[in-house]
Parts: structure tokens; sequence; C-alpha cells
């Protein structure tokens, strides 16, 4: 790959537009800084490893009792919800990579190469798909341990990861977008601590929503995170109906996506 | 002339500590962030878990009961976030030429936790305040009311401490929060603060009882709530002050050996 | 005449490097001593023993009579420091540092504030007075960081590496500002790369190297020894050196350099002389050298190395500080 940079890099832009079709190279390449820029980064390695198995540990034992009590296999109820806190970090950690590489200059310079335009921003999102997946084994892991169990058979188990990257996705590039907008990194953490801590404890991805007081019940049931950890908990179990959640998030998912990469494609034409 | 240059540990604590509350006030959000983030839990996981916690009290018993655990969620969590910025200093110039003043070790370190102090306090002050029309009741007097405030701001000086040891041993403020993090949310969870013992399981409860955060959540029930308070008070003291005396010694060794290199 | 700074002998390894190698040094009270070197030499490494900052493995230092490892607090209520990298809190503005170094140094209230405002007037500062430190431009950082280090008018001052990295103009502006403080009676020492830094400050120089002082003495003393210019020759070749230089060896104390050979000049009789011999040996067949270019040039830190070590001042090569061997402008004039 040097020597094809080389023997192209002395021919300029123009050659290399003849060249084409650059997007996918040069979103994969971009993908690879970004997941090395990660392993390098203990804050990066403990959010997608270390803290998505200590609330599963913790949420599990300090409430596996009282949900038990309540009549709810808690481990089968958590480990949805686990995996969409474990996504919600990748979020915040690509809002962080985007507000530095747009504040740090590495946007501006990108532009100013023969790099396709949404480049950048594919490439974080590619970072960020392949780290909610390790994410994801390692959860399903430490679940398993505990007593996890996709109970529909392979087919819904396999709608599982996939569910949780179109979730990944959608929130992934919504926070990209967040991040090549705002480009203070103080700015991004807060503004990303906003969507979280509403988003997910205001959902029934840890409690059920008929815990919550019944005039928050119809915000707690209808939001898209509730779909999605409904639509991941139909996806575990043999007896739902599958259909209807799967739409309904989908078109939540769908959404989003659209919004984000609206958002970012804004927010890329715009920072000079 | 020189010779009124003495180092002032009471001073110099005071001069740090002025600097540490500029620099937290020039910084609003954060500062007002870390007040609501415990209001913000307290509210979300009291609706979530009240109704499962106490199938039969409900949203008032859990305020009530785990007040004192979100009062100490509040002051944790902000101990990294003084901890990184701590780094930082001992990274950036700041301290390079600290160390060439007549300023005390612990003069130099302990000016940000004077000024977290106070914003613990602010913590306590507004997760009371917003506890009490949702269930939280003092019912043992002013003196009990003191101590519950006074309490966790002790705890968390101690807590401060270890944040600055880490500080002062970490590569970098990013280790710091990855280091910090991880331990607050062991010591706050797994305690006795968000569900009665009895209901955490058999292995469990050991580890929560001897928690530090659990002693001193179960002094400041006592503090709130009565029954016998010596024996839980003084427990949670000797952890308070052990914490902030070992540390800090620790802490005070580990500066003074650390080469006084910043990058470059 | 009595010593501000003396040490003896300072040792300090880091490992198994020596980055102080029995260091002695002198400055006398009202003078500015500049202390020599390439990156690495040891010079950051001196101050920081001399400023209480690092505990000498071996040796002795006393800094305004009072000696750096038994009474560090009073040896740190006589001096000033400016580091070689700037030492200001970054979230305050430029007057909010002054007043709190100020009342560091244990001035009141009031007078660290009096204080503030004045050195800002002093140093130009009155515009960048509110703005955050890390918002300034390097140059106004390092003229705050100078006046961060007297808020309280120290007996002593340390500089390291003051100029390093500023553009001519901020250069010119620091230097000004380190003169005016040597009239009001500090005693400076000052560390630098750049000779031509230590010819327009300091009254006496320290050259070390590799954590031991190669010489000293006043700037005229080492020029005077280094000859004040030197005859460059420039070769397309440089495997040819060895050849030229015993060429000119009659006349002088030839040496090889990266790039060709060059010799300690009495004036421009040394050129015409280095000329004819080039050519002598030449027409004899003893020399088949491409000659590029062949001069006389005014002794830069490299020459002064060469001249009194034996071997080029490399670079440690640990960071990314100005090369050596910069044209030497202002010797000599
Ligand atoms: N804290 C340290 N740890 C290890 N090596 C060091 C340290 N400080 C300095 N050195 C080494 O000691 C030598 C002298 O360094 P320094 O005093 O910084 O030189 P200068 O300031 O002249 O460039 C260098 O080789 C440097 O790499
Ligand atoms: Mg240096």
């Amino acid at each position: 790959m040097t020597a094809a940079l080389a023997d192209a890099a002395p021919r300029g832009v123009a050659a290399s537009r003849g060249a084409r079709p650059a997007v996918a190279a040069d979103a994969a390449m971009l993908a690879g800084r970004h997941l090395r820029l990660m392993s390098r980064r203990p804050a990066s390695v403990v959010s997608a490893i270390v803290l998505p198995l200590i609330f599963v540990l913790l949420f599990f034992t300090v409430f596996g009792r009282v949900m038990d009590r309540a009549g709810i296999d808690y481990i089968d109820y958590l480990l949805p919800a686990a995996v969409i806190q474990a996504v919600f970090f990748c979020g915040i950690s690509a809002a962080i990579l985007a507000a530095e590489d747009a504040s740090g200059g590495m946007l501006n310079r990108l532009r100013t190469m023969a790099v396709s335009r949404s480049a950048p921003a594919l490439g974080l999102l590619g970072a960020e798909l392949a780290r909610s997946l390790l994410s994801l084994g390692v959860l399903l892991a430490i679940g398993t341990a505990f007593g996890f169990r996709f109970h529909g058979g392979p087919w819904r188990a396999l709608g599982f990861p996939v569910v949780m990257l179109a979730f990944a996705a959608a929130l992934v590039s919504c926070h990209i977008a967040l991040g090549f907008a705002l480009r203070r990194v103080e700015a991004v953490t807060v503004a990303t601590n906003l969507v979280y801590f509403p988003f997910l404890l205001l959902s029934n991805a840890f409690a059920p929503a008929a815990a919550f007081p019944s005039w928050l019940r119809p915000v707690v049931e209808q939001q898209p995170v509730s779909r999605v950890a409904d639509a991941l908990r139909a996806l575990t179990t043999s007896d739902a109906a599958l259909a209807r959640p799967l739409l309904i998030a989908g078109a939540w998912l769908a959404g989003l996506l659209v919004l984000g990469a609206l958002g970012a494609s804004r927010a890329l034409g715009r920072s000079a | 002339m020189s010779a009124a240059v003495r180092p002032s540990l009471v001073g110099d604590t005071l001069v740090m500590s002025g600097r540490a509350l500029r620099l937290t006030m020039r910084d609003p959000v954060t500062f007002v962030l870390s007040l609501i983030f415990p209001l913000l839990l307290m509210l979300l996981m009291t609706a979530s878990f009240a109704k499962i916690v106490y199938p039969t009290g409900g949203y008032s018993e859990f305020v009530d009961v785990g007040l004192p655990a979100f009062i100490l969620v509040g002051i944790a969590f902000a101990a990294p976030v003084t901890a990184a910025a701590t780094a930082s200093d001992l990274r950036g110039g700041f301290d390079a030429r600290i160390r060439t003043m007549p300023v005390p070790t612990l003069a130099a370190l302990a000016g940000r936790l004077v000024a977290d102090t106070a914003r613990s306090a602010a913590t306590v002050a507004v997760v009371v305040l917003v506890g009490l029309p949702l269930g939280f009741r003092f019912t043992v007097g002013p003196w009990g009311a003191v101590g519950f405030v006074l309490l966790p701001l002790l705890f968390g000086l101690g807590l401060g401490f270890l944040a600055l040891l880490v500080a002062v041993r970490a590569p970098d403020a990013e280790t710091v929060n990855a280091t910090l993090n991880p331990l607050m949310l062991l010591g706050t969870f797994l305690s006795t603060g968000l569900v009665p013992k009895s209901d955490l399981p058999g292995w469990v409860q050991p580890v929560a009882e001897a928690n530090p955060f659990s002693v001193v959540i179960e002094a400041m029930r006592a503090l709130a709530h009565g029954g016998p308070t010596t024996r839980p008070l003084l427990e949670a003291l000797a952890w308070s002050v052990a914490l902030a005396v070992g540390c800090g010694a620790l802490a005070v060794r580990a500066y003074r050996r650390r080469s006084a290199r910043p990058a470059g | 005449m009595t010593a501000a700074v003396e040490a003896e002998g300072l040792v300090k390894a880091f490992g198994d490097r020596r980055a102080l190698d029995g260091l002695s040094l002198r400055a006398e009270a009202g003078t500015i001593v500049g202390l020599l070197g390439p990156n690495g030499a040891g010079k950051t490494t001196t101050i920081n023993v001399l400023t209480t900052v690092t505990r000498p493995d071996a040796g002795r230092a006393t800094v305004a009579g009072h000696d750096v490892v038994r009474e560090p607090a009073l040896v740190r209520a006589a001096i000033g420091v400016t580091g070689q990298f700037a030492a200001l809190d970054g979230g305050l503005t430029a007057r909010e540092n002054l007043v709190l170094f100020g009342r560091l140094m244990k001035l009141g209230r009031a007078a660290a504030s009096r204080r503030a405002d004045e050195l800002l007037e002093r140093f130009g500062l009155t515009e960048a007075a509110d703005q955050r430190t890390a918002m300034l431009s390097g140059g106004t950082r390092r003229r705050l960081d100078l006046a961060a280090s007297i808020t309280r008018e120290p007996a002593v001052l340390f500089l390291d590496e003051p100029t390093t990295g500023l553009d001519p103009r901020s250069r010119l502006a620091l230097w000004d500002a380190v003169r005016e403080l040597r009239a009001s009676g500090i005693t400076i020492l000052l560390t630098t790369q750049y000779l031509e830094e230590a010819d327009a400050l300091a009254d006496r120089i320290t050259i070390i190297d590799r954590g031991r002082v190669v010489a000293e003495g006043t700037a005229e003393d080492l020029k005077r020894r280094i000859g004040g210019t030197v005859c460059h020759v420039r070769l397309a070749d440089p495997a040819e050196a060895p050849a030229v230089a015993r060429a000119l060896a009659p006349l002088g104390v030839a040496s090889v350099v990266p790039d060709g050979v060059s010799l300690p000049a009495a004036g421009p009789q040394t050129l015409v002389a280095a000329v004819r011999a080039l050519d002598d040996a030449r027409a004899a067949g003893r020399l088949a050298a491409t000659i590029e270019d062949i001069g006389l040039r005014r002794p830069t830190l490299d020459d002064v190395f060469l001249a009194l070590t034996g071997h080029p001042a490399a670079a440690d090569g640990d960071d990314e500080a100005a090369p050596l061997g910069r044209p030497a402008a202002g010797v000599g004039a």
C-alpha cells in the first residue's frame, strides 16, 4: 500500500482523481487510524471493555434479587440494556474524536488532500462500528457466564448483532455530526452526557416501563432507546412477536441515520 | 527582604484554593453539571427503580433511604475531574514554577481539594433541597442535620486525597479518569446505598458492609433518621481521616519523588 | 566581589547517563552569566539543581548564600525562575497569574495587585492583561513568564533558554528586558544554545558539554581563543576532507567538519594563505578534491566546540530545538 501511495504521490490530485473510487479505501484507512488512536488511549479501552462489564456486573449484583422478586429474569433483561449502553459509549467516543479532528486541524488537512469528502465521517463510523462489535463480544461472553441465553434459535440470535449495528450506525452518525459541529471537546462532553443520561435512564432499558410513574410511562415507552431495546429483547426470546418491534425500531433508526448523515455533511461543508 | 518570604501551609493553601475556585467558576457549565449529575441520577433512578426495590413503599421511601447515596455519588464522581485537572497542572508548566517557589508541597496539592469541598457543599445542599419535597426527612434535629452535611464533606476530602494520589502517579490525565471512574462506580454501587443489604447476593453482602461508602451512608442515615449513631459515626470518621491522611502522605511523597520535567 | 551562585563538582545521573559530570560554576553578584551548550549538554539539569527542583547526586551549590540541598526554602525565597517551557496557569488571565504568583511569594493582597499592574506596564503586557494565558502568542507568553518570575524582586534570576523558539523581534524585546533587570541589580544566570545570545547579554560565559565545563571567560576571551573568524572550505565530496586538512595543517589546527574543513583564521591573510596552500597541494598532485566554496565566516557554536572540545557539538536529538551553527550574526558587532 505504501508503494502504491508513493507511486501515486508525484502525479498529483488530477491523476489520482482519474484513478477514482477512493471513498471506500480512504474511509478504511481513516478507520484504521481511529482504531489505532483508540487502542492507545486508556480511556477508550476502558469505555469499550471495562465500563460495559462493570455496569453489567454492578446492575446484576445490585438489582438482580429485587428484579427476581418482581418476576423478571434480570440477566436476560439487562444484557440488551448493556449493549445499548456500550453503543452510547461508542457514540460519545465518536463525538470526541470528531471534535478533536475538527478543532485540531486534521479535518482541514484532509480537505486539502485528495481524500473523498465523506471519508472522515465514514472512517470514524467504521471504527466505532468495529468497536461496538468488540463490546458486544465482551458483553455476550460475560452475560452467558451469568446465565444469559438466546431463547429464540439461531436466526433470531443472528438478528441481534444486526439490530445493534443498525442502532450503532444511527447513533454514532448523529454523534459524529455533533462532534463536527461543536468542535470544542468540553462542549461535546457536556452535550453527549445530556443526551446519554436522560435517553438511557428514561427508557425501559434497565427497568421495565411499568415501574415508572404513570405520567412518565408514555414517554418511556415511545422513545427510540426503548424501541430499540424492545427489538433487541424480541430477538432474545422465542415467543414474542417480531415484526412490530423490528419495524418500529427500524423506522426510528432510519430517521436518526438520515438526521445524522445530513447533520454531518452540513457540518463538514461548513467547517473551514 | 527575602527573609520574610517563608513557606506558609495555611496561607499558601488558601491562595491555591482561591486559584482553584476561580478556575472552577470560570467553567460554569462543568460546575452546574457536577451539581445536576447526582440530581439527575436520583430522579431517574427513583423513577425507574423505586417500585422495584420497595414494591410496597415507593418513590418517597426510595428517596428517603437513598439520598445519602446520591450525595456520595455526586461527590465521588467530582473527584476524578479534580484529579485530571491536577494531572494537567503537573504536566503543564504551572507546577514547574510552583516547585521553585517557597510553597509547601501539601499546599501546592491541596488547593484544588479546598475548592472541591466548597463545590461538594453545594452538591449536598442541592440534593437535600430537591430531596425534601420528594420524601427525604430529617427526624433527629439540628445537630443531626449539621453532621449529615459535614460528614460527606469530610469523606469527600478523603476521596479527594485518594484522587490526588492517583493524579500524581499517573502518566496523564486520561489514565487518571480511566483508573478512578471504575473505582468510584464500584464504591458507590457495591454498597448498601441503593438496595438494602438483605437484597444483595450473599457474596456481595460482606463486601458492601465493609465498603467505606456503605459505612458513611449508614452513618448519614443514622444522623438523619435516628437509631444508634455513635458507632457508625466513629467508623465513618475513621475511614475519612484514614483516607485523607494515608493518601495525603503518599501523594506528598510521590509528588516529591516525581522528577519535574514538563512534557517537551 | 561575592558570588551569588556558586556550584562545585555537581553530579547528576539519570540511569547510567551523567547529565552533570562534575560541573562547577560561579556567578558574581550583579552580573549576567551565560551557560552555553548544545541540546542535551546539561543546561536544564544545572538550572533544576540550582533552583532546588532536582537533588544533585554529588557536589554542592549555594544560591544567594544558601545551600540548595539543605536550605531549599531559603533559596526559593531568593530566586526567580523562567524555565525552558512557559510556567503559567493557562486558565487564568495574565494579570491573575501575576497576582497569584505574587501572593505565593508572600506579597499582601494589595501589594501583589499593585506589583502585577506595574509588571504588566513594564513588560508591555497591558493589552494582554485580561486574556487567558493559553490564548497568548509565544513571545507575549514568554515575557509574561519572565514577569511572573520577578513578582517579588529576586536576588538571583534563572532563565533557561529564554528565547528559543521566538521570532527575531520578540527575541530582541526579551533581551532588552533582561538587560533592564540586570541594571536593577539582579544576578542573572541564563542558558542558551546561541553564541550570539550569550555574547549579547552575558558578562561571562561558561561553555558546557556533556555535563562538564569546557571553557569559561568573557565573550572576548572565548572569541580570542577561537580566533574570531574561521576559514571554511566546503567540499563536494566530504571523503576528501582529510587530504584537505593535511594540506592546510601548516596554517593552524585544521579540523574536519561535516561538509568540509574548518580552520581558525587570523584575518583575510589566512584566506589568501589557504587558497595558496590548496593550489600548491594540487600542483604537487597531493590533492584532487573539488572545492565548492572557500571563505571566511563568523564562528558558530559548532566552531567553538570544535576548537575547544575537538568534537562537533552533536545535538542530543531529544527535541526539535534550533539547529546549531546558525549564522552568528551578532558576534563582534
Ligand atoms: N528526568 C530525566 N530523565 C532522564 N534523562 C534526563 C532527564 N533530564 C535530563 N536527562 C538527560 O540528561 C541530559 C541533559 O539534559 P538537559 O539538562 O535537559 O540538557 P539541556 O537543557 O542542555 O538540553 C540529556 O541527555 C537528557 O536526555
Ligand atoms: Mg534544556
